[in-house]
């Protein structure tokens, strides 16, 4: 694909030619003093079949390229040529070189004067505007310089001056020749959240804050629809807009990938560095993103520290950390990528690392990802789990939208895979990973925990995830820390790989035996009106004792029987009972405060749940044994759930 | 590490640790945990004082979230009030002047406030820069 990319590179620069040439004579509007540092061109080196490239009518098709390639002999030596007099040389194939230097080194070696030019143009939007072209005067084509007469000559066809480009932003991710993932669908495929959104389970009601560069409304996101909150703007930072290095717009599309239907609360935090490689007041930034009250927090940022005691300034970040969780939000940290990072070795936080997936689905530990028995915070290991994450020297992994022409877009571009993500400087994608990529993933698996069984607490669902990751055993991690996966949990990659949908389903079991929904107390409750007394039942009057019957006499056989004398006196009726007193009915009890003037971290109504089967009573036990199921593959015991 | 020149005019950030409502003072080889975190917390009276006096002496505050809140001025604010000079390196990181920054962040001095507000808090410290983890991680080894 990369061949690909250069040869509609080269269409474009011969298209741009011919179009030159048909343009009216060249403006009078000379505009010097405009020239940059650096000039890019383009050198064709002689033709085999001796047509110039650069010919106006010189018609480049498919079918006719063959023509205008050189040999490779020739190919060499204008590479050795153009670097002895002084020009960068970015690529050469066949067809073309790509050339770089100053306005000076031009005109010395082409011995011609360069000139600048303000021409009208179309920019991003579609908006019409003016840009600034370079010319040699001496041919007739704009932007093209002869080598006639000069140590090129034959050997060099000519050199176009390259021109300004606009290109917009695109949904699309742009096509590249290496193995890499794409945004949304590989990552969720190896996240294995496709199956939980086929199940309905996509992070709706979820609110997720992101403590990073910033974020930029790339096509990616609006074009999905996906839903972002605004910019919060953390202390020294400006333009919520605006991302000028890429990393929070970029990773967040991770978010997505696993979780599509979140709401992202995206923090801004102040940068520093030369190329916006650190942050600065990250407390106060996170800080910002506990007092959004989200359900979780995801940062793709930490510091190096290999061993206490913290700092004060260090103190009080793991304070926040602690305080978040201890609000019931589920708070995220990467792990780091070389770093022994911290916060995420702190115990509170799902610690992030990383898994390298290939392309025939088998699994190693990211040689990128960090993990390490914690000095700090005794048993701890980091990571917990892992997302997808690349391999050294540049983890160049996930095609991740960026805003164009921004730290990342540029510092990456070009070159060739490993060591660049061969895309444009300015095409508002780049490609990246590092943990950076794998808290954002697990961030979104969480957020899948969550809608299934939203009254988990961050402990459960770091528990959930973890019992639920697929193990890797292979591949070692940072040589930093050079630690090798091995069957079971390890400080290679934690519990392994997120898996997305296994841990939807353990959060569904999780939920059968536990109240489904918090109840919140009805405060204050009006207290009851007291019940009247009863009256005194007066007593029951005795009965009257019965007088003995007294015993018959022995019948005479012979003699009439006498009569039996009646039973005096008659027993005397009950008096009768007085009927109770009514019961007054009780005053009704006051409704309760309504919505919860004060949110916790989540109301159970926010989001949809899973409801247990009517009178279904589970065990810890019964629970473990469905875990167990789920987890060797009998995944459809909860399909009606 | 690098350097630039001095604005005094720049805003900078610190973070305002408030004393415990226990008595317990936050030591660094006690890393604070959910599990403890209660016995380092600050009572909300002494906070919301901390963050009014701060605010009145021309500090922005931000939440109070576990045991501080963050105070942002202008460079000159913070060194008029703490009586210290300060100045911040090409990587964001604030320092004495004069002096590198510690890798742990700067704790500034708490001798020049009135007694009522040292009292109140416990440290006043800049977050030292914190590197994004999505790239330039090589550098490190």
């Amino acid at each position: 694909m990369a061949r690909a990319k250069s040869s509609r590179t080269k269409r474009t620069a011969k298209k741009a030619t011919k179009t030159a040439a048909k343009q009216p004579a060249k403006s009078a509007r000379a505009a010097s003093g405009k020239f940059p540092s650096k000039i890019f061109g383009i050198a064709s080196p002689c033709s085999i079949g001796g047509v110039s490239l650069f010919e106006a009518d010189a018609q480049i098709t498919s079918q006719t390229v063959g023509n205008f390639v050189s040999e490779p002999a020739l190919v060499e030596r204008a590479v050795q040529l153009l670097s002895d007099a002084g020009f960068e040389v970015l690529r050469a194939n066949n067809v073309m070189i790509n050339i770089a230097g100053s306005r000076t080194l031009y005109e010395t070696v082409f011995n011609t004067k360069l000139v600048a030019e303000e021409l009208p143009t179309v920019k991003e939007q579609g908006k019409k505007d003016t840009a600034t072209f370079f010319d040699s005067p001496d041919t007739s084509v704009r932007g093209l310089i002869s080598t006639k007469g000069t140590r090129f000559e034959g050997v060099l066809e000519g050199v176009a001056l390259e021109e300004p480009r606009y290109l917009m932003q695109n949904a699309f991710p742009p096509a590249v020749n290496y193995w890499h993932l794409d945004v949304p669908g590989d990552v969720s495929l190896g996240c294995n959240a496709d199956l939980a959104h086929r199940d309905g389970v996509t992070g709706r009601g979820i609110r997720v804050a992101m403590v990073d560069t910033g974020w930029f409304r790339h096509p990616f996101f609006t074009q999905r629809g996906y839903r972002v909150g605004a910019v919060t703007l953390g202390a020294g930072t400006a333009n919520p807009n605006q991302d000028t290095v890429g990393h929070g717009t970029g990773e967040s599309a991770n978010i997505f990938a696993v979780a599509p239907d979140v709401e992202l609360l995206p923090v801004k935090a102040m940068l520093a560095g030369s190329l916006g490689t650190v942050l600065v007041n990250i407390t106060a930034a996170f800080n910002d993103a506990v007092a959004l009250n989200p359900h979780i927090i995801t940062n793709s940022w930490g510091f190096d520290i290999q061993n206490g005691p913290l700092s004060a300034a260090q103190q009080a970040l793991a304070a926040s950390v602690a305080a978040a969780v201890s609000n019931g939000i589920v708070v995220v940290f990467s792990a780091g990528n070389g770093h022994f990072g911290f916060p995420g070795q702190h115990p509170d936080v799902i610690s992030a690392g990383g898994v390298f997936l290939n392309a025939d689905g088998t699994m190693r530990a990211s040689n990128y990802a960090s993990g390490f028995i914690s000095n700090v915070y005794s048993n701890r290991r980091v990571p917990d789990l892992s997302g997808l994450v690349g391999m050294l020297p540049q983890a160049i992994y996930i095609m991740l939208p960026v805003e164009a022409n921004d730290d990342l877009d540029r510092d990456l571009a070009g070159g060739a895979h490993p060591n660049r993500d061969q895309t444009a400087s300015n095409d508002a994608w780049a490609a990246f990973s590092g943990t950076s990529a794998a808290a954002p993933q697990i961030a979104g698996a969480a957020a899948l925990v969550l809608q299934a069984c939203p009254h988990l607490t961050p402990a459960q669902v770091k528990s959930i995830l973890m019992r639920s990751a697929r193990d890797v055993t292979t591949g070692t991690n940072n040589p930093r820390m050079n630690i090798a996966a091995t069957v079971g949990p390890d400080a290679a990659t934690g519990n392994g790989l997120v898996d997305a949908h296994a841990a939807v389903l353990l959060a569904k079991v999780r939920c059968l035996v536990r109240p489904l929904t918090p109840i919140r107390p009805l405060v204050p409750l009006r207290p009851l009106l007291p019940v009247i007394p009863l009256l005194p039942v007066r007593p029951i009057l005795p009965l009257l004792p019965l007088v003995p019957v007294q015993p018959l006499r022995p019948i005479s056989p012979v003699l009439p029987l006498l009569p039996v004398r009646p039973l005096l006196p008659p027993i005397q009726p009950l008096l009768p009972v007085r009927p109770l007193l009514p019961i007054r009915p009780l005053a009704p009890i006051g409704p309760g405060p309504g919505p919860n003037p004060a949110p916790g971290p989540r109301s159970g109504e926010e989001v949809e749940q899973v409801r247990a089967p009517e009178g279904m009573q589970l065990t810890e036990e019964n629970i473990r044994q469905l875990e167990d199921m789920i987890m060797s593959g009998q995944r459809d015991i909860l399909k009606d759930h | 590490m690098p350097t630039r020149a001095k604005d005094d005019g720049q805003r900078i950030t610190a973070q305002v640790i408030v004393r415990s409502q226990s008595g317990k003072h936050v030591h660094g080889n006690v890393p604070i945990t959910s599990a403890n975190l209660a016995e380092y917390a600050p009572s909300p009276a002494d906070a919301v004082e901390a963050q009014r006096d701060l605010r009145e002496a021309g500090f922005d505050v931000g939440p109070v979230v576990g045991i501080s809140f963050a105070a942002s001025a202008a460079l000159r604010q913070f060194e008029k009030f703490f009586g210290v000079k300060l100045h911040v390196g090409g990587d964001g990181s604030v320092a004495l002047e004069g002096r590198s920054a510690p890798p742990g962040g700067l704790e500034l001095p708490l001798t020049h406030l009135s007694p009522r507000l040292a009292a109140l808090i416990t440290a006043v410290a800049f977050t030292p820069p914190a590197d994004l983890h999505g790239r330039n991680a090589s550098a490190l080894f």
